[in-house]
């Protein structure tokens, strides 16, 4: 059973990184708690169904592997860029205005964003779950004792792809390091000639699009999806982030895997370790018992905050 | 500034009492068309079910089921005290959740033209907003809560078409024992009143029988996702997999134990025994049993016609539909029988109706309101449908 708990776990862990990368890309940056992230997220997940089940309507049912994959690939972009664009209008219209507010002011807003996205979702998706459609093959990867189905491979195979495409980007490329360079210090790189608005633009369009994405595999995982999925993730984010460090990209990854592993050994084991007293309906409350274990004792996470530097 | 600190204070002002009055008017206006219609007094039937959210499909047919009974008692021109009346179904939408039933109940109760009510459709939402019909000494006849506790709250105007929980519970039982010959179970459940105490009843059947409960389990009822949970149960290796909950989240269990490769068969309640489980999980549901409460359809001899008609109306019957109906024609009876539009008086009149033959067959209530005559049948899929088994 261990073995596949790590599986699980990893896969799971996979999710909540990238869903910690574009938290923390914002909040390293505008030091904003972006409660709509998860919004963003169950966005993702509802239209690539959309998505897909116009694509189906085209070339029919059943898809052969290769047309299955093509399918796949159009409907993740489709659906990252769909949120990349969300998280683009978010900005303008909820955050920007704020900009030079007091520190509530952005944080409600956050809250009153992913509400609003929440209820038209709900309007458009309706309330109940939306199943994703299997297009891909069922059964998967078997190593030793555990199975890994096609979607967790796949979602184990294209995570750590984006990652380091990621790191990639705020490496090599010019946006990249003036990302890096106002998560420093905001003032300082407006300064230095840095256009931040665009910076800032630049982080929720990356991080929403990861976040999109992450809703696509998420859905294609579970094969269905339902609209209240982005309080979770945002929770899951927020923890995963905090645990890691927040600002630290790196950390977020981190938090996010680390996270993914507590969740389900504590599924697997809790209920023989408490001799049945905690049930597995606990599972959530990993996220959150961590997130208030690590704000008193150590905020600065596990990799440390991006401390900005004050000479 | 000053003038901006007036006029801002001037908007806020003129917007709360503008949506007040928009407010207050809207509420007012269905009541007041209907009561505009000439020389036919409406007696309203307050319907209170999920109508949106996980469950939506429950309500939204409990509610049919009711509309097309009052269709029919209005096709036939019912007289009370001397005057022509006309039945109008009042629905409203608890989203199966406990807070809003009560706040439904509330409402319901304070709008005088509704005599009795035809509702909850779960047993967590009709206890709270029993307490609030008890109070108001209406008449209330669930088509389909079946968690024993709701007629266990000394509720006077209490009644229930369906029979209770401990009856499919243990055929479930009986049902693994004898034809699926199990040593080992795993039972799961959703945490609410239903699921719970479909899975406390279960348990106990099946451990007098002589098979061993390996694990309890739970979920959140707004939970999706599964691994860990299925990783940890396969693990035990159990024979059966029981579960009481709704047939969303009893479709993604199903989903993740086949990708797990746990293919071990596979048992739910009544809130599994729904077409639109087989939608969701597609076709690794195939074989899966649920039971149901009430005789099987095919065996009512009412039932096809009265389906046909339904159908034409509506496009689909669902399970709950006849249920809902024979709660209404219920609810007829005893506004015939009390020949007045007075809560109290329908709610006495009531009493005095011990038993009904209706599209679902015979039901005859004990004092607790439960129906004494109790049927449950058990279903598989079979090629994308339920199929009768036994």
């Amino acid at each position: 059973m261990i073995g596949q708990q790590l599986v699980n776990g990893l896969v799971l862990g996979c999710i909540y990184a990238m869903l910690a990368l574009g938290f923390s890309m914002v909040f390293g940056i505008l030091r904003l708690i972006n409660f709509a992230h998860g919004e963003v997220f169950m966005i993702g997940a509802m239209v690539s169904i959309t998505v897909l089940n116009l694509l189906l309507a085209k070339t029919g049912q059943p898809v052969s592997l290769l047309v299955a994959g093509g399918l796949l690939l159009v409907t993740t972009v489709a659906a990252g860029l769909s949120c990349g664009v969300l998280g683009i209008a978010l900005e303008r219209v909820a955050y920007r205005p704020l900009r030079r507010a007091p520190v509530l002011a952005p944080l409600i807003s956050a809250i009153a964003a992913s509400i609003f996205l929440q209820n038209v979702a709900m309007l458009v998706w309706g309330r109940q779950y939306i199943a994703f459609p299997s297009i891909l093959p069922s059964g998967g990867i078997q190593i030793g004792e555990a199975a890994i189905s096609w979607p967790g491979v796949l979602i184990v195979v294209v995570s750590p792809m984006l990652m380091v495409a990621l790191n990639q980007f705020m490496k090599r490329t010019t946006i990249g390091k003036s990302m890096r360079a106002t998560a420093e210090d905001l003032e300082v790189a407006a300064y230095m000639g840095i256009d931040t608005d665009r910076v800032i633009v630049a982080a929720f369009f990356v991080g929403s699009v990861l976040a999109g994405v992450a809703g696509t595999l998420v859905s294609l995982y579970i094969g269905a999806t339902n609209y209240f999925i982005g309080f979770f993730a945002i929770m899951k984010a927020f923890a995963a982030a905090v645990l890691g460090g927040v600002g630290n990209l790196t950390g977020a990854v981190l938090g996010g895997l680390l996270l993914g592993l507590i969740e389900s050994f504590a599924i697997g084991f809790l209920p023989d370790l408490t001799w049945g007293f905690m049930g597995t309906q606990y599972k959530d409350i990993f996220a959150f018992i961590v997130l208030v274990v690590f704000l008193i004792f150590r905020p600065s996470g596990l990799l440390g905050e991006q401390a900005s530097e004050r000479a | 500034m000053r003038m901006r600190s007036t006029l801002g204070f001037l908007a806020p002002t003129i917007l709360c009492i503008a949506s007040l009055v928009v407010f207050c008017a809207s509420e007012r206006t269905p009541s007041a068309l209907a009561a505009g219609a000439p020389a036919e007094t409406v007696v309203k039937i307050g319907t209170a079910g999920p109508l949106t959210g996980n469950q939506a499909k429950l309500g939204t047919d409990a509610r049919n089921g009711a509309m097309f009974a009052v269709d029919e008692l209005n096709a036939q021109g019912i007289t009370v005290g001397g005057k022509k009346v006309k039945f109008a179904i009042q629905g409203e939408d608890d989203q199966a959740d406990p807070k809003l039933a009560t706040a439904v109940a509330q409402r319901l109760v304070d709008d005088k033209q509704v005599m009795a009510i035809v509702g909850h459709n779960n047993s967590s939402a009709t206890i709270p907003a029993g307490k609030i019909y008890d109070e108001a000494g209406i008449l209330f006849i669930t088509p389909n809560a079946s968690n024993p506790t709701v007629s266990q709250q000394g509720f006077k105007n209490f009644y229930r078409i369906m029979c209770t929980d401990p009856i499919q519970a243990a055929k479930a039982a009986t049902f693994t024992v004898e034809k699926l010959k199990a040593k080992t179970v795993v039972v799961v459940d959703d945490k609410t009143q239903y699921g719970q105490g479909l899975t406390d009843m279960y348990s106990k059947q099946v451990e007098k029988a002589g098979v061993k409960v390996l694990a309890r389990e739970h979920i959140s009822d707004k939970d999706s996702e599964f691994g860990a949970l299925i990783t940890a149960i396969k693990a035990k290796r159990p024979d059966v997999f029981y579960f009481g909950g709704v047939y969303s989240q009893a479709a993604l269990l199903k989903k993740e134990a086949i990708k797990q490769g746990m293919k071990i068969p596979f048992i739910g309640g009544d809130s599994v025994f729904e077409p639109d489980y087989m939608k969701l999980g597609g076709d690794i549901t195939e074989g899966d049993y649920a039971t149901a409460l009430g005789m099987d359809t095919e065996k009512l001899p009412k039932y096809a016609g009265f389906a046909a008609k339904f159908k034409a109306k509506y496009g689909e019957i669902g399970y709950v539909v006849p249920y809902a109906y024979d709660a209404t024609m219920v609810v007829a009876e005893a506004i015939k029988k009390a020949n007045a539009l007075d809560r109290k008086k329908i709610a006495a009149a009531k009493k005095n109706i011990p038993s009904y033959e209706g599209i679902t067959g015979k039901v005859v209530w004990d004092q607790y309101g439960d129906n004494s005559n109790p049927v449950v049948s058990l279903y598989q899929v079979k090629n994308g449908k339920w199929a009768f088994v036994e």
